[in-house]
Order: structure tokens, then sequence, then C-alpha cells
């Protein structure tokens, strides 16, 4: 299912022009632990992920679940360039619409500076809620 | 019946909000010292979740510390890391994703946090 849900927010993020405009295109991808990122690139990682049965699980089979997806934003252009790429990030993520899905809120936002690459980088965490039948 | 003005009871339940403190900051400081040790784990080969754990010299693993502060009516617990790659390995790098040792602590021992903070509220409101 976070596969599932990786790839719709992908999908929505990339349906947004605004974002894809200023990355200067669809640089929007899912992460891989070890691999390098691409700059500029919008990458998406799944923190934590927990599920609980919901009452009358054995004969509904139903699991409600949370999940905390990070969306790490890299340039290496300017701080500001990195930030209004991450607010474009955070406008597209909650006015999309993701079917089953529920976007609770942002838990995180930092920012970094990678002296040695030059690269800047925006790390947003957001709550997700949705709901699986067995 | 006890009867009193509205006044009078406000002056009560803010001498009941100060009593309770004292109680909330123990529940906080066991709570905060719970997500420590968690964190702790998680930085630890063999009980981290992460498929290689943060871990290398222990620096970052045993610099993780708790504390507890209190300012006016409001009780706050943290838990920290300051060791100067902290934020890389919690955030992670464009040459790596991160790995969030402190929030996963936090969002795993949610429930918990929850059942320590509520008993030692009502253990508080028991002895206003």
């Amino acid at each position: 299912m976070v596969v599932a849900i990786t790839a719709a927010i992908i999908t929505a993020l990339k349906a947004n022009t605004a974002l894809t405009t200023a990355l200067g295109g669809s640089f929007i991808y899912p992460r891989s632990r070890e691999a390098v990122a691409q700059i500029p690139g919008v990458y998406l990682t799944t923190n934590t992920e927990t599920s609980a049965c919901r009452p009358g699980y054995l004969s509904a089979r139903h699991r409600d679940c949370r999940q905390i997806l990070q969306v790490d934003v890299f340039d290496d252009g300017t701080a500001a360039q990195v930030d209004t790429l991450a607010d474009l990030v955070d406008r597209a993520l909650f006015v999309a619409t993701l079917a089953g899905v529920r976007v609770e809120g942002r838990v995180s936002r930092s920012e970094q500076f990678e002296a040695d690459t030059g690269r800047h980088h925006v790390a947003l965490r957001y709550a997700l809620a949705y709901s699986l039948q067995d | 019946m006890a009867r009193m003005t509205p006044e009078q009871l406000k002056a009560r339940l803010d001498k009941a909000a100060k009593r309770i403190i004292p109680s909330v900051e123990k529940g906080m400081d066991l709570a905060a010292l719970n997500i420590e040790a968690k964190a702790k784990l998680n930085c630890s080969p063999g009980s981290s979740p992460y498929s290689k754990a943060p871990f290398d010299t222990g620096l970052l693993r045993a610099e993780i510390y708790h504390q507890t502060e209190i300012h006016g009516t409001q009780v706050q617990g943290f838990v920290c890391s300051p060791t100067e790659y902290a934020e890389a390995v919690h955030e992670g790098t464009s040459r790596r994703a991160g790995r969030p040792f402190i929030l996963d602590a936090i969002v795993s021992e949610r429930d918990a946090t929850q059942k320590i903070l509520a008993a030692h509220l009502s253990e508080g409101l028991e002895a206003v």
C-alpha cells in the first residue's frame, strides 16, 4: 500500500504545473535509501508506518493506518530557491485529492546546507492517514 | 453543596493547575526518558529499524539525552542529540536518505507517552 500511496502522491505533485515549472521538469521520485539525489529534485520516503485493527476486524478486515511521509527537496541554487520549491510542494500536497488518503498536516520542516556539495536541502514531513481492507 | 463565585472558581482552578505541575513534570520526564531509550535502540545495530543502523563509534547514540522544562503552566519535554552530524543523519542528505531515529521513536512510543502522561495527570488531580 505504501507503494500505491507514494505513486499517487508523485502523480499529484507531477500534475502541479507551478511545481514542475519551478523545478524545470517532473523531477519527482521515490527515494532509494542509498542513491545519490538528482539536483534539482523532490524525493519521497516513508519514515514510519503504523496500523491498528478496527473493532470488528475479524469479520470486516479493516485496518486504520498512519504514515509519516518525508519529502526531500534538493537544489544547488540559493536557499530562497529551495524554499520556494518546498513551499510549492507544501501547497501542492495540501490541495491534492488523493483517493482514500487524508493528509493530516505537516509534522516538521527543516533546512540544511551541504557545504561540501553546495546543495540546499529542505526536509518536509507529513502525517498521512488511510484505511486498508485485508 | 459548595457555592463559589466565578472568581473563586477561577482562583481555585488556577491553584489546581499549579499543584498538578510537579506530577505532570514527573510524567513528562518519564515519557521523554522512554523516547530517549527508544531513540537509542533505533541507533543500535540489531534493534534498529533501518537497513543500516546509524552506528559507527557509538557517539551519536551516547549523546542522545532528554530534558524537561516548565514555562508558566506549560510542561515541555525534549529529546535531543547534540552530535554535530546528528541532523544530517536524521534529516538525510543528497547522498543518503534520512534515518529519523528521534522522530520514529516519538511516533512508535505515542501510545506509551499518552498512558504515562495520563497516569501522572490523574495522580496530580487526585492530590489536589
